[in-house]
Parts: C-alpha cells; structure tokens; sequence
C-alpha cells in the first residue's frame, strides 16, 4: 500500500475541516468549532492501474487557518506529498491568502513533485444565487494554469466534486511514484535512503517564539 | 424563608447564630387525599412515590454504632431504592405484601424489586414468609430511614403507610428578578474588555446594551488608577446585596456581577478562570505585543469561534453547574480499585524508561489519560515528573479546549493543540497531543476515553504519537484497557451507609481532589439537569460563604458548621388538608466541615434537622471516604 502525506492549507472558514469530514466520514455538519492547531487523520483510495486495484492511504493534516496558528504551518507541509489550498468563492480575499499559500509553498517546500491542488469551496452557496459569488471560476483557473496548480470548485456540503479531488491527487501521485520507481531501479543505491529526515534537537524549554510570533 | 439557626462549632466550640433572609422558594409538592398516602409530585406531572409499610423501630439505627451497620448486608441494593420515580398508572399496589416498583429513571438499575424473594445472606435460604416479613420489615425500615424527607412521613398516617417523600431537595434561591428577562435581570454576569473600552465578551447582553456598560467599567477602573494610582478591587452594595469585582491586567481589564451573595475572593478566582482562559488562547506575551502599538486594538477580531464558545461554556460552568473543579480547585478522579491503579502506572512508567528510542528524555512533560462523559473530565491516570505537576487550573482550561474540539470530529483523528498553561509559564506555548482511545458506546458499555501528552516542542507530534500507541497496545495487551474505559465503580449516596443525606462533596487536599456522587435525578430533562445542578450548586457556595471571610479566608483553621434553610411562613396544616396540593416546607440543613486534611460539604435530604444524626453521616462519609482513598483519589501517578 501507497502511503502519501497531505495537507489542507488556506484561510480560516474556507471550510477545510469540513472537506476532509465529507471525505473521511462522507458526512456535513453546518456548525464546525474552528480548528485550534491542527488534526491528524488518514483515509485510503482505491485507483485503478491497469484494471489492478491500487490502494493510497492518505495522511491528513487539517490545519487551524487563522493567523495566530501560521508559524506551526511548515511542520505540517514539510515532508508533505501534496497540499490541498482551500479557498471560499462567496470570499474575495480568501483566494488571495490561497495564492500567498502557494507562494509559500513554492518557496518553502523542495520537491518538485509536490502536487498543489487549489480548491474553491461552496459552490452549493452560489446555486440559488449566482450574487454571492465573489470570486470568478475563470479568475482562479487561470491562476491555477499559470502556476501549474489542480483546480477544481466543491461543496463540501453537498459533496460535490470531493471525493474526485482526492481521487485525482492519488492517481498523480501514483503515476509520480511509478515514474520514480523505474529510475529508482536503475540507480537503486542513490535512493537506498529516499527520505532523510533531518531532525535538529530542539531546546526542552517552554518555547515562546514557538508559535504565533 | 430564612435561614434561623446557624451554629459555628469552631475548634473553640464558640458557637454564632446568624439569620439570613431568602426569598421564598419551590420545587415539590405534597400531596395529600384522604386514603391515599401523601405523595410527592413533580411539577411536570410525574409522580414520585414510595410506599413503606408501617415499623416501629424507626430511628434505632441512628443509635447504633458505626460497626453494626456496615454489617447490614442486604443494605446496598435496598438504598438504590431510595429514589424512585414510578407513573402513575403504574403507581405499585399499597398491600404490605408486596412493594414492586419500576424504577425507570436510571439504566443502572433498572429492574423491579421484589421483597418476596429476599434471601437471608446468613443461611442462602429462601426464608419462609414470617422470618422474610420480619427481613422486609428491617430492610424497610433502613429504607426509610435513609430516604424520608420528613419527620412526619417517617411516622406514617392513620393506615399504618408511611410515605415516603423522594429525594428531592426544594430550591431556596429563586430571584424574583431573574424571572424578567432583561440584561439587568440576570443575578450573575462577566464582562471582559480591553483598557481602551472596547468589548471583548459577556455572558449575557447584546451589544448593544453592554457597550454603555463598558463605558461606565473603564471610566471607574480609570478613576482609581488616576485618583488614586491602585486598582480598584471591588464594589459592594450592602443593602442590595449586589457585589462588583474588579480584576484589571493591562490591556484587558474583567469584571463580574453578582447578587447571589458570593464572596469578592469567589467573584476574583472566576475572573481569574477567565482571564487564565484568554490567556491559554493568546499568551501574555502575544497580547502585550498586539496592543503595544494600538492600544485600541479589538480583541475580537483576533479571538475565534470556538474562543467565544468556550469562555462561554466556563461562565455556565461557574455560575449554573454543579462543577466543584472550578469552586474547589481540584479535580475529580475516575475510581479504579488501587492494584488497577498501580499495574496501570507501573506499566506507563516501564514504557517510559524502556522506550527511550521513541521517545527521548524531556520530550514528555506531562501526560493524562482521562475519561470523559457529560462534559466532565475525570482523571484515570497521571503521568509527570517527580515533584512536577500542573496546576488544577491549567488542566480545566485544557479540558475546555478538548471538550469542544471533539464536538463534532469523530474519534479517530488526533489533535495536536498548542495551548499556553498560564500558571506554569504565561508566556509561552506547549503542545498537546490529544487522541481517543475509546468512544462513549452504550452496547459495550464503554466511556470517552482520552489521551493527552504534553510536550514543549512543536514538531514532537510523530514522537508523541508512536509513543501513544504504543501505550495504548501495550495497557492492552496486559488486560488493564478495559478498567480505563469502563465506569465499573461509580457510586451513588446510597451506597455509602450515611442515612439522610442529599449529597456532598469531599475535597482531599493533598491530592487537590475531590469525590462526590453520582447525580440521581428523576426527570433528565436539560432544563431539569441545569435547574437541579444549579440548586446544588447554590447550597454548596451558601455553604462555603458562611465559613470564610471576604478575602476567602476559613475563619478558623477547622470549621464545623450547620446551615439550615427553613420556611418560617405560618402553615397551617388544618386548612391544607382540604387541598389536593400541599408545598413541601421547606426545612433543609447543610453542613461544612473544615479541617487542613479535607473539606466536606453535605446536603440533608429535606426535613432532616437532628445535628446529631447529621454528624453521624457526616463522620461516616469521612470514614468511607478515607478507607477508600486509594480507590477515589490519584495518590501518586506514573512518575519518572
């Protein structure tokens, strides 16, 4: 089995919590306590490979969006395979603090085989009344190909397009770690360690600046 | 309603009587016909009754000595009777022959009781019916002592039935004022605000209406600061009996309100409680920095949902639940028989020295595993450093978070949460790493089990999380799982051989813990729930307020004292005959007990007024609570 670490980026109440309740639990609750820090959870997809059944497992990492909580951030995307960036499309400036994620990513993260993809959560909102969108789907799919971003519009509430995000990233990823997989084998001693992680002791102490500085 | 006698036996035996004026309050009703016995109702139509044969022998045990009842072996199921809550149409047939009631309020022991089948403990016999009538008649008459709420119903009517009212304690603290329902008509209310005025939360008001109230609280606190360069601590309105506490810590300044006549040093540490709650949020340091260039920064902006919902949750806990971890500084603790306890701490300190490679000395600072149900966290079991623990406070404000973050996540998803502990270092943040171990599941019989390890470095999370497991696997696979996640060894009031008792909460100072029963309530309505913990609740601080000064200093090293809460309306029992609903008057003793070991507060059932009889149960729930230290109370944890 695949096992692939992902992370949900983007500002607070753009519903991140919620994409990964409808995906995990398939499941919607109107009223969500924010998230303090962050949780930890995984779910798994099955993709196809040549009529073979491949299983990924996903590692999530749903992350708090308010600002005090952005310091924690790198601990979370760093290792990450991929990045979920959520926006909300009836909130104009949550595609500009999407974009400042990417951003953040690009420079922060050093794997080119790092799948972003950019999400821009309930549509279902904009099914009534086409007024309350605020963000153009033209606007961020353009953003998206520019940048080499996935792109999609969801609802988490109604679960529209959901499971298809997760479903897209596992099949990129597979296709990403097959690719690896056959150069590996050529050079197999090279990548004995695919992985290094690289831990610096910290200081046991009550860190201030730790978070929120 | 006033409160007539209040004796003070102090170590010096000096004894002061006080009057306290009430209003007037009500919760149950006698009722009374002719040829039935008396009845007890409860305002939503259910009837409470019990029926008990007549006896004579009413108030030996009272007499006896400690020994000879404990012997008494039938006597623990019996007192599960004691309050039982039938319909009326399956009101139990009043032939002496017979008492079978359906108890339906409670799972726990939900069956019918039948005298016929009484075995005599002695011989395992089935007795034949003279010897089992005398059992009965000996098992009711500990029944009804235990549970009579007045003299009267002890003694029996003209048929020989003595009725038996439930338990249920009447409430002596109605406000006629929060009957209205306007902001000035909440008898309690918090207020947080910045230095500059703005608003930052309150429990009751919109803000529309606070906003004055903001102004006029900022304009005081500056008043003194300038006048007289000191803070202002509190206001007192004697004749009203309305009491404002001041607590200013620049930037944010609180106060609360309150006519509920509890002490300034009460009003103080539940400022304390709110103020220890912002800063668990955003730590001091954050604060000074966020308004040290704007200091009319709005905090409100910065604060999240949950932040609101949580401050929130803790003024309903101060002011409307009965929720002694907060009044008594201490926390309660899941019972689990002693040798459990140890095999439990024996195994997470083994891990802890053996798997260093997981987990490196210094990355734990602190861990808990805690049984959750109905919004109250228990401790099960403590994992610290020798001579290290965290204060009482600092774990309440991470029950808060945890409380509410779970709400709707489902059990399978760890937290990692970084939370300022304001009493360990209010400057800086730690990291807790906080997972489900089992989920509340009434099939199994399982609780909301909780583990939460406490770390000061932020990327400990992977660390944290191996080592949870492997906790977790390993208390399973040495069978000591189970006694965590299952509430085998709760215990009701009537467990405890402590006749005409309502409740108490006994606090072991050394461990900075406390133990009282279950709740037992008849109707388990929400509002029912709030309405009763909230009656308790009033008893105990009435209880504690009338034994320290304002600074909430004990007047004396070991306290001894009785309140008693009585009707003084003339009640003429002639005229109310002729009515089908008589009030039950109100004639309620509490008693708090003092000394540098524990604190004991006691709620009689209502009626009970013999100092004696009260003391006796008193001494014996001290007694019980003491022999069962091991069980009740975390002595020492997994220490490394």
């Amino acid at each position: 089995m695949l096992q692939f670490k992902l992370v949900l980026l983007g500002d607070s109440s753009v519903g991140k919590s919620s994409i990964v309740n409808r995906f995990v639990k398939d499941s919607f609750d109107e009223f969500r306590e924010s998230t303090i820090g962050a949780a930890f959870l995984s779910q798994t997809v099955t993709i196809k490979d040549d009529d073979q059944d491949v299983t990924v497992k996903f590692e999530i990492w749903d992350t708090a969006g308010q600002e005090r909580y952005k310091s924690l951030a790198p601990m979370y995307y760093r290792n990450s395979n991929a990045a979920l960036v959520v926006y909300d499309i009836t909130q104009a400036d949550s595609l500009e603090k999407a974009q400042s994620w990417v951003h953040e990513l690009k420079n922060k993260v050093d794997d080119n085989n790092l799948v972003i993809y950019l999400v821009g959560n309930k549509v279902d909102l904009t099914k009534d009344d086409e007024e309350k969108r605020v963000v153009d789907r033209d606007v961020a799919e353009k953003y998206a190909q520019e940048n080499g971003l996935l792109f999609n519009e969801v609802s988490a509430k109604t679960g529209e397009g959901i499971q298809q995000i997760f479903q897209t990233i596992g099949e990129n990823l597979y296709e990403v770690r097959k690719k690896e997989n056959t150069t590996n084998n050529s050079n197999m001693a090279n990548r004995a360690h695919g992985q290094v992680d690289i831990q610096l002791p910290r200081p046991s102490t009550n860190d201030s600046t730790s978070c929120c500085s | 309603m006033r409160v007539n006698d209040q004796y003070l036996d102090t170590a010096s035996n000096k004894s002061i009587r006080s009057t306290v004026q009430s209003l007037r309050g009500q919760s149950a009703f006698n009722v009374r016909s002719r040829a039935q016995p008396s009845l007890s109702i409860n305002l939503d139509n259910t009837i409470v009754q019990t029926i008990i044969p007549p006896a004579n022998t009413l108030l030996n045990d009272a007499s006896e000595d400690y020994d000879s009842v404990h012997d008494f072996p039938r006597l623990r199921s019996v007192q599960s009777i004691s309050s039982i809550v039938s319909r009326r149409n399956t009101r139990p047939s009043t032939t002496t022959d017979q008492l079978s009631v359906n108890t339906s309020f409670d799972p726990i022991i939900e069956q019918t009781y039948s005298y016929d089948n009484i075995q005599d403990p002695s011989t395992g016999k089935l007795q034949d019916t003279a010897f089992g009538r005398e059992v009965r008649k000996n098992l009711i008459d500990r029944l009804a002592q235990s549970i009579y709420s007045f003299p009267t119903s002890a003694v029996g009517d003209s048929h020989g039935m003595k009725p038996v009212v439930s338990n249920e304690i009447p409430d002596v603290f109605i406000d006629v004022e929060s009957q209205k329902s306007n902001l000035k008509s909440h008898d309690k209310n918090f207020f947080i605000l910045t230095s500059a005025g703005k608003p930052i939360f309150s429990m009751f008001g919109k803000d529309k209406e606070i906003i004055p109230f903001m102004g006029i609280i900022n304009t005081v606190v500056s008043y003194f600061q300038v006048n007289e360069s000191t803070n202002i601590r509190t206001i007192n309105l004697k004749r009203t009996k309305q009491v404002f506490a001041f607590t200013v810590k620049a930037p944010i300044i609180l106060m609360a309100y309150s006519r509920r006549g509890e002490t300034t040093n009460e009003l103080m540490q539940q400022l304390d409680l709110l103020y220890s709650y912002l800063i668990s949020s955003i730590n001091e340091r954050q604060l000074k920095r966020l308004f040290h260039n704007r200091s009319n920064f709005d905090l409100r902006n910065y604060l999240e949902v949950t932040d609101f919902d949580n401050l929130r949750q803790i003024c309903s806990l101060l002011s409307d639940k009965l929720y002694p971890d907060f009044t008594l500084n201490a926390l309660q603790c899941f019972v689990m028989r002693k040798t459990e306890r140890g095999r439990i701490h024996e195994t997470i300190h083994s891990l802890l020295i053996n798997d260093s490679k997981t987990i490196p000395r210094g990355t734990l600072l602190y861990g808990l595993i805690l049984s959750h149900k109905q919004n109250k966290f228990k401790l099960c079991s403590v994992i610290r450093p020798k001579g290290h623990s965290l204060h009482t406070i600092d774990l309440q404000l991470l029950f808060c978070l945890i409380t509410h973050q779970f709400e709707n996540r489902d059990g399978d998803q760890e937290l990692w949460l970084p939370i300022c502990f304001p009493k360990f270092n209010s400057n800086g943040f730690l990291y807790s790493y906080i997972k489900y171990l089992s989920r509340a599941d009434i099939d199994t019989g399982t609780e909301d089990t909780v583990l939460v390890l406490i770390s000061a470095q932020k990327d400990a999370f992977y660390k944290m999380k191996t080592f949870g497991s492997n906790l977790w696997d390993k208390l399973q696979k040495e069978k000591l799982g189970q006694y965590l996640i299952r509430d085998r060894l709760k215990f009701r009031i009537s467990d405890i051989q402590a006749p005409y008792i309502h409740h108490f909460i006994y606090k072991a100072k050394k461990y900075v813990q406390y133990v009282m029963p279950e709740l037992e309530i008849h109707n388990s309505s929400p509002q029912k729930l709030r309405n009763y913990e909230c009656k308790l609740k009033r008893y105990c601080e009435h209880l504690y307020s009338s034994v320290v000064d304002d600074n909430g200093v004990p007047i004396n090293k070991t306290i001894l004292n009785y309140l008693h809460w009585k009707d003084t309306s003339v009640n003429d029992d002639d005229d109310n005959n002729e009515q089908e609903f008589v009030e039950e008057k109100i004639d309620m003793m509490g008693l708090i007990w003092i000394t540098p070991q524990y604190e004991l507060y006691l709620i009689c059932n209502n009626g009970i007024d013999n100092k004696d009889i009260i003391l006796r149960s008193a001494k014996r729930i001290i007694h019980w609570c003491k022999k069962n230290e091991p069980r009740l109370f975390i002595q020492e944890g997994a220490t490394f």
